[in-house]
């Protein structure tokens, strides 16, 4: 993996909380061995994951599905010292987005793939996008530009 | 001005969700910002790249990554965007 790329490695456990945490501890334990273990991040939709990666000096990033209580959740996300929050894209806005920065946490996106959806998105400064077919969305995103020009 | 972007299940557009031929690709069509993949627990406390941990949505194999042993996930293969078996 080339240095200075992000890798995020995102807990699945199904709807068990407890498997999510064990396996955060799996992770902690493995990334305890490598030197590079600083640009990992650890998501999860589980919250347990994350505040169990967290207790283990690991970035954690929440990832969510609905916006329910926006000052809530930052609140719950800085006072754990996530570095921040995966949003999906259909649930980007301003009260969402605003709460979050305003709580000091990096926002960034669920999958896009189209650029109209993209272009959205960025509208909120998301510090990145996700997608699975990031190189194509890129292409497309400057054409757009380049038209808009 | 320059999206950053981040290349979810290694860039599932190129390859099996968190296959290698993904990774490859993803890494090799231009900048990122990162790399995103699942990790699931198996049976025996080892780690795996699946996106899921119900083992038969993306790969040959039946039940759940936690139930098996990581030597039985790691004799599975993982499966293509038309649910055919690949070489991973």
């Amino acid at each position: 993996m080339p240095p200075g790329l992000t890798v995020q490695l995102d807990v699945k456990a199904h709807a068990d909380a407890a498997l999510a945490r064990r396996t955060a501890d799996a992770l902690a334990a493995v990334l305890s061995r490598r030197p590079d273990a600083g640009r990992v991040e650890v998501l999860s939709f589980h919250a347990a994951a994350v505040k169990q990666a967290v207790s283990h000096g690991l970035a954690g990033r929440l990832v969510i599905w609905a916006d329910y209580a926006p000052a809530a959740l930052a609140r719950w996300a800085a006072d754990l010292a996530l570095r921040g929050v995966c949003v999906e894209h259909f649930l980007l806005g301003q009260p969402l987005v605003a709460a979050l920065r305003d709580a000091g946490l990096s926002v960034t996106t669920g999958t896009v793939n189209h650029a109209a959806i993209a272009e959205r998105a960025l509208a909120h400064a998301p510090d990145a996008l996700t997608s699975d077919r990031p190189h194509q969305l890129a292409a497309e995103l400057a054409e757009r530009r380049l038209l808009a020009a | 001005m320059e999206t950053p972007l981040i290349a979810h299940r290694c860039g599932r557009a190129y390859g099996p969700d968190s296959s290698r031929r993904a990774l490859r690709a993803a890494l090799a069509g231009g900048p990122l910002r990162g790399v995103e993949t699942d990790v699931c627990l198996t049976r025996d406390g080892a780690l795996v790249c699946l996106h899921d941990p119900y083992l038969a949505l993306g790969t040959t194999l039946t039940g759940w990554a936690h139930e098996r042993s990581a030597a039985d996930v790691l004799a599975g293969r993982l499966l293509d965007g038309e649910g055919r078996a690949t070489a991973e």
